[in-house]
């Protein structure tokens, strides 16, 4: 029935604010597959969308919003590793200290905030998205301590769910294919037990992020964001060129205020350095090394769910 | 924009005005790009009710909404839309039942829409055009 027929702006609006019936979806999922520049407009769409739903898993940045020092979560998760491990504290000392260094903010903290107050009193900390249950297993297995962030009306399913979202911060305590230990210190009994498919469910709205308190340096496992799928524009490709090359005048001008010069070979007595060039008369070979660090760092900052606007 | 008048007076108010507004931006800008600005396209529309009747019985459909549901990682998303656009139950009384505002229920309802949709392009990419 009509192949030909065009999806109106109408019917099309009220799809993407969900206002059709199952055979209005239908008709439009349909000609998905045959209609070029329908699929072009729903990528569009998916790309502008100011619910921020990208054409790519964007990962969290902002959660765990503190107000009034009340979801104070990220926080007593890392007191409760103090203590355990024994580090001389003082409560109140840990409110101010996380207040003063913005890493609780009633906005919302940051993820990568959460294990800055274990660092600040001299733990090793690694954060890392999309975990998995057997990281999790190896982490306690060496004795390690583990923070993650979860929805928490999803960690308990008799809350109501009003958004999907990484709003609270539990201590992992061990881990099996049947259920999870945790503190939480939201709770009245703060160590409980939760199935492991909410604790999953919970968890993914993180993108499984977790952060791992090591015992030593030789645990650390560096664990970079995946950003392959991360597809960039003409303009942002330039950007790589220029921020490679700042970052090169950056790194020279730090070596050359520190005493070091221009030396064919690296001689770390008399401060030379091969690199100390200008970036155009580097080998190609450090280049890309300059390159590969510009290119991941714009595909990071679209994956945290930011864009890079040309004014 | 081309006979914008004619566009206003015609809208329905099934969607937000903004959603609306979106479409017809991207659509206008996408023809003027492919110099294809057409005032009195010959490509007939689906819109009308009627039309989706017949497409109602139609069990061969290329495309199986069913499917594309169980691929969607967000149990609450497959269950707005389920409620929504399967079993045409109205959104306040949806909204009710979950315990959330009708404006809350909007922007799940979208990001689920959304969502769905992300799975059936990319569906397409994978394994090209049915």
């Amino acid at each position: 029935m009509a192949k030909n027929k065009k999806i109106s702006d109408e019917l099309l609006a009220a799809y993407l604010d969900g206002n059709t019936s199952h055979a209005e979806t239908k008709v439009i999922l349909d000609a998905l597959s045959t209609d070029k520049e329908l699929r072009e407009i729903l990528d569009i769409t998916m790309n502008i969308d100011d619910s921020n739903m990208a054409s790519f898993d964007v990962l969290p940045l902002m959660a765990l919003a503190a107000e009034n020092s009340k979801n104070i979560c990220s926080v007593l998760c890392e007191a409760f590793i103090l203590h355990k491990r024994e580090v001389p504290y003082i409560d109140k000392d840990l409110l101010d200290i996380a207040k003063e260094n913005k890493w609780l903010k009633p906005q919302g903290a940051p993820l990568h905030a959460i294990g800055q107050l274990l660092a600040h009193y001299g733990l090793i900390i690694t954060r890392r998205y999309n975990a998995v249950v057997d990281d999790i297993s190896q982490a306690l297995s060496a004795d390690n301590d583990v923070i993650v962030a979860v929805d928490s009306d999803k960690l308990y399913p008799e809350r109501e769910d009003l958004e999907d979202a990484p709003n609270h911060a539990v201590v992992v305590l061990s881990v099996n294919s049947d259920s999870v230990s945790l503190f939480d210190s939201s709770r009245k009994e703060t160590i409980v037990t939760v199935s492991i498919k909410d604790f999953l469910k919970a968890w993914n709205e993180s993108r499984n992020y977790m952060v791992r308190v090591l015992q030593s340096v030789d645990d650390y496992d560096p664990q970079p964001i995946n950003l392959e799928d991360i597809q960039l524009t003409d303009d942002l490709l330039e950007l790589r060129e220029a921020i490679a090359e700042n970052a090169h005048e950056v790194w020279a001008a730090a070596r050359k205020k520190e005493g070091w010069t221009y030396g064919k070979v690296r001689d770390e007595a008399n401060k030379k350095h091969p690199d100390l060039l200008p970036y155009s008369s580097l080998p190609d070979s450090e280049k890309e090394y300059d390159r590969i660090m510009a290119i991941d760092t714009i595909r990071l900052v679209r994956k945290l769910g930011f864009d890079i606007i040309k004014k | 924009m081309d006979d914008d008048a004619q566009k206003l007076k015609d809208f329905e108010y099934r969607s937000s005005v903004y959603t609306w507004l979106k479409v017809l931006a991207i659509r206008y800008f996408i023809k003027k790009r492919d110099r294809m600005i057409d005032d009195n396209p010959e490509i007939p529309l689906y819109d009308e009710p009627s039309q989706f009747q017949q497409q109602e019985e139609d069990l061969t459909a290329k495309c199986d909404l069913e499917r594309l549901l169980s691929m969607m990682t967000n149990d609450r998303y497959v269950m707005v839309i389920r409620r929504l656009m399967i079993e045409d139950r109205a959104p306040e009384q949806l909204a009710d039942e979950m315990g959330i505002t009708t404006a809350n229920l909007y922007n799940i309802k979208r990001r689920a829409v959304a969502q769905l949709t992300q799975i059936a392009l990319n569906d397409i990419e994978e394994y090209g055009k049915k």
